[in-house]
């Protein structure tokens, strides 16, 4: 059990059920669909606020919204608030959760850290083997690959609105059309690149 | 604190979950665009039903934070494919995503950090180009 979780890479029958059950998870606690390019565009725009903001008197929008009923004499339960449950003594104490992509980016380093570690991987610079077989550039060159191809990724997910993880794993999950759409675009030009590269190489 | 500890471990039970199921590495990522390593294919595959199921489960119940689940569709813009067919080629030449970046350079290969540092680039540099020339409203969340 200990050795097929952690010794090795799991089959894509275990990773892609894992990887759906998260997706279910995260959009729970957070009431976000997974997507890492905005969580790394959020961090960039926060990079020099608090990591730890200091805790203020919340103020849900049901909580809001209760108070701007009461004020014009609208029933609440007629604009779906859920008077009860809001003025319950635990409701008023409780903190939301907030969302906090630098910590979260940060977890998905360490949380990498520990597969490696129980995994007993060695550290390399370039992505193994077949990146190596791909890019026979020396590590130069292949430096120069990463930072393109990385700006790339930036760059175009900003742009389509969404990366695999936003596009694939959170938006298909909600049939969004913009995300079919992007995926196209990710696999036609991906599956042309690759074609081409190895085509050269070989 | 159990804020900070949420957050994080959100973050590394994602950083595991990628990394065990291999869709950081860069061996399958280009098998997959060469269309020789199903590998992917599966992953995803398989991963977005289960993922759709359970979005379909928590429709109109209340999540941690106390709102109403799930949250709205993603918004198309003109931008999907034109920046999709640009995301294609930086994932064909590094085998990663935004997130996956991380989880590379967290399995060993520092090479990922040039990576980070070009999809921060990026990053910043797309929204320098959008202000300037395009109109469409940004996706918050993706």
């Amino acid at each position: 059990m200990w050795e097929s979780i952690f010794a090795h890479e799991w089959p894509w029958w275990v990773g892609g059920p894992a990887l759906g059950l998260f997706i279910v998870l995260y959009t729970w606690v957070y009431n976000r669909l997974v997507g890492m390019s905005s969580t790394m565009e959020n961090a960039l725009a926060e990079w020099k606020a608090p990591l730890l903001p200091k805790a203020e008197p919340a103020v849900s929008m049901d909580e809001a919204v209760l108070a701007f009923a009461r004020e014009q004499g609208i029933d609440p339960a007629s604009l779906g608030i859920d008077v009860a449950t809001l003025t319950a003594p635990s409701a008023t104490v409780k903190q939301p959760l907030e969302f906090n992509p630098r910590l979260v980016l940060a977890g998905v380093f360490l949380g990498a850290v520990v597969a490696a570690l129980l995994q007993g991987k060695a550290l390399s610079f370039g992505l193994g083997p077949a990146f190596d077989g791909l890019f026979p550039l020396g590590t130069a060159g292949q430096a120069g690959v990463l930072l393109g191809g990385g700006f790339l990724i930036g760059f175009g997910a900003r742009m389509a609105g969404g990366c695999p993880s936003g596009h694939a794993l959170g938006g298909l999950s909600v049939l969004s059309p913009a995300s079919l759409v992007a995926i196209l675009g990710y696999f036609a030009s991906g599956i042309s690149l690759t074609l081409l590269l190895r085509w050269v190489v070989a | 604190m159990k804020n900070v500890l949420i957050n994080i471990g959100m973050g590394m039970l994602f950083g595991f979950i990628v990394a065990k199921a291999g869709v950081a590495d860069f061996g399958h990522v280009s098998g997959m665009f060469a269309l020789t390593d199903f590998h992917m294919y599966g992953v995803i595959g398989t991963a977005v039903p289960i993922g759709a199921l359970g979005l379909i489960l928590l429709r109109g119940k209340r999540g941690l934070n106390g709102r109403t689940l799930p949250p709205p569709k993603k918004a198309s813009h003109p931008g999907n494919f034109p920046g999709g067919l640009l995301f294609g080629i930086g994932w064909a030449l590094t085998g990663a995503c935004p997130g996956t970046s991380i989880v590379q350079l967290g399995s060993g290969y520092w090479g990922a950090a040039i990576t980070i540092v070009g999809a921060g680039l990026g990053i910043l540099a797309y929204r320098r180009v959008h202000k300037k020339y395009f109109s469409w409203q940004l996706d918050s969340c993706g």
